[in-house]
């Protein structure tokens, strides 16, 4: 399972950092953590989504060190910083449990992780892409957790969005909101 | 091994990169090439268990190289009865190459070559979901000539459903050789030998070719020997 190769893979880093004298700290979302969330899903995934960016040079070299020897050439999403991230979110970041020691390996929490999706769901259902959705019914959220995830859409496009788009944009949540109350 | 797995294994082979589990990938038993025309039979068959992120990676797949699929061989391989296959499904996987695919590049007479394929698959069919996507979305037309109800296929070229077409080019030499021009029977000839398999019995009954043609293809690249 790519999951276990990639458990392996961020064994492999700590022992990396540890030997460079170096600590890395993660905050993890997407499919990843929903595995370590003990999430049942159809899909496994390839690579890991963090939150916070790597700026360190040596680190990143030790990251794609590692992609090699696990046969996982793009493990970590270096781009998934660039996404909206609920407010606060660091104060609910969950461990993951692995007991590492340069390397803290942190999970957003399932309620964060859910406004995520919502917003994902929101913007690839237009283009015909489900697979948020069926990530939405595998977690199977209760419903105040979609309700958090629609308030979390609607701040996330809605602040500067002109009058004019506002209303056409209300109109495309309350279908959203339909469409996952029914999950 | 699950077949759905298998398959989904076979799409990350040539290309893909869904992520559908694979998690006993280690049984796939290692062939010097994946067969194009057996990998879209094989993707009828299983194709009504896939989930929205192994159909997308399929899709876009379909769109990139579907028009390298050999019509002939396809007919081939449904006429010799020895491979099974979903005829609805792969109607739709027909349909959806002659719309969504680079076919006129290719100029394979605008896809018509498909249409002996598509004469054998058709029947009277009944409607069917793939999986569960909620009822205001559009369906995609090009499936529904199938009565397969899938969502209307966008094209992203930001997508990330695929390898880069280059890293596929140089890494997976069914495609390659293909795109280069070579016929199926070639291209797969060309791997058998790069894979030091130089019987003409050997290469035939791999190639699904007769014994005559796969002799003649060896003598042809004998120099590589």
């Amino acid at each position: 399972m790519s999951q276990d190769k990639i458990l392996a893979g961020l064994k492999i880093l700590d022992k990396k950092l540890k030997a460079s004298g170096k600590h890395l700290e993660i905050h993890m979302f997407g499919a990843m953590s929903l595995f370590l969330h003990g999430i049942q899903m159809k899909r496994e995934t390839q690579d890991i989504d963090s939150v916070l960016e790597i700026i360190d040079e040596e680190i990143i070299n030790l990251i794609h060190e590692v992609g090699e020897e696990i046969g996982l050439d793009k493990w970590f999403d270096f781009g998934a910083n660039s996404i909206s991230i609920p407010e606060n979110y660091q104060s609910r970041l969950v461990d993951a449990g692995l007991n590492l020691k340069n390397l803290d390996v942190k999970m957003l929490s399932l309620e964060d992780i859910v406004k995520l999706k919502v917003v994902a769901y929101y913007n690839r259902s237009a283009n015909g892409e489900f697979k948020d959705y069926e990530d939405l019914k595998s977690i199977r959220p209760e419903k105040k957790l979609i309700a958090e995830g629609i308030a979390f859409l609607k701040e996330t496009y809605s602040k500067n969005l002109p009058d004019r788009f506002k209303k056409e944009f209300l109109r495309e949540v309350e279908l959203i909101k339909e469409d996952l109350e029914k999950i | 091994m699950k077949e759905i797995e298998s398959f989904a294994y076979k799409l990350n082979r040539l290309g893909g990169k869904n992520t559908y589990k694979q998690s006993l990938v280690s049984d796939v038993t290692i062939t010097p090439f994946i067969d194009l025309e057996i990998f879209i039979l094989e993707a009828s068959r299983v194709f009504s268990h896939f989930d929205s992120r192994l159909y997308m990676t399929f899709a876009y797949w379909l769109k990139e190289f579907g028009h390298l699929i050999s019509p002939s061989k396809l007919q081939k391989l449904i006429k010799s009865k020895k491979i099974a296959y979903d005829p609805q499904v792969l109607l739709g996987i027909i349909y959806f190459i002659q719309v969504y695919s680079d076919i006129e590049l290719v100029n394979r007479n605008k896809g018509n070559g498909f249409q002996s394929v598509i004469k054998l698959c058709h029947k009277k069919f009944n409607e069917r979901k793939i999986f569960d996507y909620p009822g205001r979305f559009e369906n995609d037309p090009t499936w529904g000539k199938a009565k397969i109800q899938l969502p209307q296929f966008k094209f992203d070229p930001e997508h990330n459903y695929l390898n880069s077409k280059k890293r596929i080019f140089e890494s997976v030499k069914e495609i390659k050789y293909r795109m280069m021009g070579l016929s199926a029977n070639q291209a797969e000839t060309l791997i058998c030998i790069e894979n030091k398999i130089f019987s003409p019995t050997e290469v035939s009954k791999m190639t699904l070719s007769d014994y005559g043609n796969s002799y003649r293809r060896l003598k042809l690249f004998e120099f590589l020997k």
